[in-house]
């Protein structure tokens, strides 16, 4: 009997580690996946990490996660790229990824927060002609993230942005932009930085642009 | 100055990303990696294998023209082996797999694209053949076809201008048409910078497009022909279109070869979209030298309502700049509108307007009978368009558009001590329904009825005329690849008047040429009944007829973009007033024998060149026209230039930004050679040339905040150096005596306020 014991209790604890491996091998791909994404400094560095998260993605197609970061990623570099039609491409497969990831999970405050960042990005490439959709879009995503996460700092980044980017005789500027960051950064240092599961970008950039406007 | 256009101007700066800290250097770093990254150190650059069975394969990246394509992935199919192409499209991928595999390749904007591979034996029968531990080869090419949107797909354009904010790259957009100084806030006028079109001097009403008359072009509002898209006439006093600049998204002109969609033009149609539902509620006002404006909108789930009102009174405006005419009631006008725009649950979208206008004026005018003396022309407008939409997804692959619209427009002159009066109602509908089975293929097919009723009371004249004129159309566009596209039409109508109907084709194409450039060509025969001043005195005369020809060549990039058309337009079957003596006289009663006989052609070619990437903070673009034009048609002599027409057209257009001063320029510069007139005393009909026309006007405007609230202040200077124009000259009847004819004023300053209640309220922390 106690063998027997011993052989169910051995099946079901490499069962669990079984499954406990499974879990974790997105998220040991997606952590080496976003180190090299932010320790990357030019487009062949960022784009060697974008490769990776979308194989990820392909592999583990039902992970939020996986779908989360490919979509981040080429978000992140159609910032970085310069031509317009090539940054609209990205965003393409940044939308993609976004809808993928939403299927998954939709309301979850760090979708919306991505969809807005997606959405501001998508305003970039066109600001004069895309002001009027894509920033509504970004804030209409940002308003229902704060319903589901007020506490989500990122959504407070993301606000500050635009209004540092703005003139100030249109209600925007470094003072009018500050409040913002600085409530990031509260909520930021609340917040763990390693759980690959829990995104926690943004966080360098805020302090950044909280710089700048101390300047 | 739109409310849209200042809230659009600080986007302008915005080119640049600063939500990113990291700099994107130019040093490219080549990374070789592998998913699992088990395995690419200690082997990268090689191409053996290792001792433990490794492989390393390489290859290049390129597109089908052979450039080489940056940082594509590199994986084998259904394996975590994986890399990332260098910026030269090398790549190098070491696996421990061997066999028959297959290689997966994707990069933005180019096909996934599935390579066979055979590892560690003998080559692949593609001869993309990966290094074998013991036959190393040349890294082979690897090839990409491109998705079509790297292609910028072609685009068909020839004849037609697009001012939207649906595609990324087009030559202008909305924002574009208003926002420069020789505007004069006028949404059609500003199309007078357009190439194609004549400069009109101030003394004409409408668009005049390569060589044709004010009448041959159409304007369109949301699938509904537009009655009276200009204020009532004045004779010689240019006026403005009633159009509202705040609710216009999008504008397709076109200067030929135009839709099958459309009919009942020789010449143009300027085809505009209204604004979809609004993001949020606003509310703005504005006042200025002539008058007071309010509009706002409220926003709701779904639906949102739109309004506005003015109320203009020129008297200080004229009396600030001296004109060349004498108002003895200043004009003034009552401006009502409201639009109702919801969107439905399947996804589509319905708008209804409803637009009054009520204006009154008096101006002493030269008398078009005897042009010695000026006669009081008292004018007493009342305007009421309404129209409606509804566009619907019907299913995947179908889509219906419905209009309708109705319009009532009624004068009452003063014409000296003479009873003048015209009256015109108009009832139209329109269905379309679209096919799209696949991103190549479009078919669209529908029709359109117009009734509409003139009439008018000159002293003890009576007359009118009511038509219905019906119209069936089908359309295809056929992509069958990303640079080659063609448009076949095909449109036939019905006039109940003239008893008639006619049946056409259309056709238009385009093919790329390159990244950023295309040629197109566009071709159709075009019919329309005669002017209303026929169909008044009851002549029916048949469909007057112009066919267009017309070639192009494009070239847009983001920030530069190039564009020529030449064209050749025959005009058949003219209306022609025979038996009678020419007079410049556009009231005349005796038109003589009607009839089909007259005739005429138009050639030429515009140049368009716009750029805003040269000098920092400037944006510029210049138009030239070219029009080579006769015809013989109305009470004319003989085949001759029309008296609206110049030769040559040049027009330069520069903004200028500065966020430190927060400062708005605009400056146009407009040129057109001198227009024919008539002089009864020449050798040759309409032989003689009035002065070259030239204008510089400046538009400036200082945007600021108060008590938390958008303001900007602006000022519009028309004609700033004072230059006198002379646009032709009038005779009297013995041709004894000549007058000029004068722009309605030579320098003019126009001023205002602009404030935006709601814009910019700040969410809660």
């Amino acid at each position: 009997m106690k063998k027997v014991t011993t052989a169910v209790w051995t099946i079901i604890l490499l069962t669990l580690a079984a499954s406990q491996v499974k879990a974790q091998e997105p998220n040991a791909s997606l952590t080496e996946a976003y180190k090299t994404f932010t320790a990357a400094t030019t487009m062949g560095g960022w784009m060697t990490a974008n490769n990776k998260f979308s194989l990820i993605a392909t592999k583990w197609p039902n992970q939020w996660t996986a779908n989360y970061y490919a979509a981040y990623s080429n978000a992140y570099i159609s910032t970085k790229e310069t031509d317009p039609k090539r940054k609209d491409q990205l965003l393409d497969i940044a939308d993609n990824y976004i809808a993928k990831m939403n299927n998954l999970a939709s309301d979850k405050d760090e979708s919306l927060v991505l969809t807005a960042y997606v959405a501001y990005a998508r305003f970039l490439v066109d600001p004069r002609n895309r002001w009027q959709k894509y920033l509504g879009l970004m804030n209409t995503n940002l308003e229902k993230a704060k319903k589901v996460n007020p506490n989500n700092p990122r959504i407070y980044y993301l606000e500050g942005v635009p209004e540092f980017n703005k003139p100030k005789l249109y209600g925007g500027g470094k003072d009018v932009a500050k409040p913002y960051f600085e409530k990031a950064k509260a909520l930021f240092a609340t917040q763990q930085s390693t759980d690959i599961t829990k995104p926690y970008w943004g966080e360098k950039e805020n302090a950044k642009y909280l710089e700048l406007c101390n300047e | 100055m739109t409310p849209a256009i200042f809230l659009r101007f600080w986007f302008v700066l915005q080119t640049t990303l600063i939500i990113g800290i990291k700099s994107a250097s130019a040093q490219e770093s080549t990374q070789s990696s592998t998913l699992t990254g088990a395995h690419a150190a200690a082997q990268t650059g090689t191409h053996a294998a290792t001792q433990t069975s490794q492989y390393t394969l390489t290859g290049k990246i390129l597109t089908d023209r052979g450039a080489p394509i940056p940082y594509a992935s590199v994986s084998l199919k259904n394996s975590t082996d994986a890399t990332t192409a260098d910026s030269s499209g090398t790549f190098t991928l070491i696996t421990n797999t061997r066999g028959s595999q297959t290689l997966l390749i994707s990069a933005i904007g180019f096909k996934e694209t599935e390579v066979p591979v055979t590892i560690g034996r003998t080559p692949s029968p593609t001869g993309n053949t990966p290094s074998s531990p013991r036959s190393p080869a040349p890294p082979p090419l690897i090839k990409l076809k491109p998705t079509a949107s790297q292609l910028n797909p072609v685009v068909i354009t020839a004849g037609t201008m697009e001012a939207t904010d649906d595609r990324v790259l087009t030559i202008v957009k909305p924002v574009d048409v208003m926002s420069n100084a020789s505007s004069t806030g006028d949404l059609v006028g500003a199309f007078q910078n357009f190439p194609g079109v004549q400069r009109n001097g101030g003394d004409e009403t409408g668009l005049f497009v390569r060589g044709g008359d004010a009448s041959e072009t159409m304007m369109i509002l949301d699938g509904t022909t537009v009655q009276d898209p200009f204020f009532s006439s004045v004779p010689g006093v240019g006026q403005r279109s009633r159009f509202n600049s705040f609710q216009v998204k999008g504008m397709s002109f076109s200067t030929g070869g135009y839709s099958a969609r459309y009919g009942q033009a020789l010449s143009s149609v300027l085809d505009l979209q209204s604004t979809d539902l609004p993001d949020k509620s606003t509310l703005s006002i504005g006042a200025n030298i002539a008058g007071l404006m309010l509009a706002g909108g409220k926003r709701m789930t779904n639906s949102a309502l739109e309004y506005s009102g003015s109320y203009s009174n020129f008297g200080p405006y004229y009396d600030l700049a001296k004109t060349n005419f004498h108002f003895y009631d200043k004009p003034q006008a009552t401006d009502l509108s409201t639009r109702w725009i919801a969107r439905t649950h399947t996804g589509g979208l319905f708008k209804l307007a409803v637009h009054y206008n009520h204006s009154t004026s008096g101006t002493d005018v030269i008398d078009p009978n005897d042009p010695d003396t000026t006669i009081a022309f008292g004018l007493h407008n009342d305007n009421l368009a309404v129209n409606s939409s509804f566009k619907t997804p019907l299913s995947n692959s179908l889509k219906l558009l419905t209009a309708a619209g109705f319009s009532t427009n009624k004068d009452d002159i003063g014409w000296g001590d003479t009873i003048f009066n015209r009256n015109d109602n108009r009832l139209q509908a329109r269905t379309e329904l679209t096919w799209h089975p696949a991103t190549s293929l479009r078919i669209t097919a529908g029709g359109e009825v117009q009734h509409y009723r003139y009439a008018q009371q000159f002293d003890t004249a009576n007359n009118n005329f009511t038509e219905t004129l019906s119209a069936a159309f089908v359309e295809g566009e056929y992509r069958p690849n990303s640079w080659f596209a063609i448009k076949p039409g095909f449109r036939t109508e019905y006039s109940a008047i003239l008893r008639k109907g006619n049946a056409v084709p259309r056709f238009a194409l385009a093919i790329k040429t390159g990244p950023y450039s295309q040629i197109g060509a566009a071709t159709g025969i075009f019919y329309q009944t005669a002017g209303t001043q026929y169909l008044l005195l009851g002549y029916h005369p048949n469909f007057q007829k112009a066919v267009h020809y017309l070639v192009n060549y494009e070239w847009i990039q983001s920030s530069r973009s190039f564009r020529i058309e030449g064209y050749y337009k025959s005009y058949d079957q003219l209306v022609r007033e025979n038996g009678v003596s020419y007079t410049p006289n556009p009231y005349r009663y005796d038109l003589g024998i009607v009839d089909n006989t007259g005739s005429g052609y138009a050639k030429g070619f515009d140049i368009f060149w716009r750029d805003k990437a040269s000098i920092r903070n400037i944006d510029y673009w210049v138009t030239y026209s070219y029009v080579d034009t006769k015809r013989l048609y109305q009470n004319y002599l003989e085949s001759a230039t029309p008296d609206f027409v110049s030769t040559n057209n040049l027009n330069v257009i520069l903004k200028y930004y500065s966020d430190r001063n927060h400062i708005f320029a605009s400056a146009a510069y407009n040129y057109a050679s001198g227009r024919p007139y008539y002089d009864p005393n020449a050798k040759s009909f309409l032989s003689e040339k009035a002065p070259d026309y030239q204008n510089v006007s400046v538009k400036i405007s200082y945007l600021t905040n108060i008590k938390k609230m958008f303001a900007a202040f602006y000022a519009n200077v028309d004609d700033v150096t004072g230059r006198r124009n002379i646009l032709g000259y009038r005779y009297s009847p013995d041709g004894q005596t000549r007058s000029p004819i004068l722009p309605p004023q030579y320098m003019s300053i126009f001023f205002g306020v602009y404030l935006s209640l709601t814009q910019f309220k700040k969410d809660e922390l």
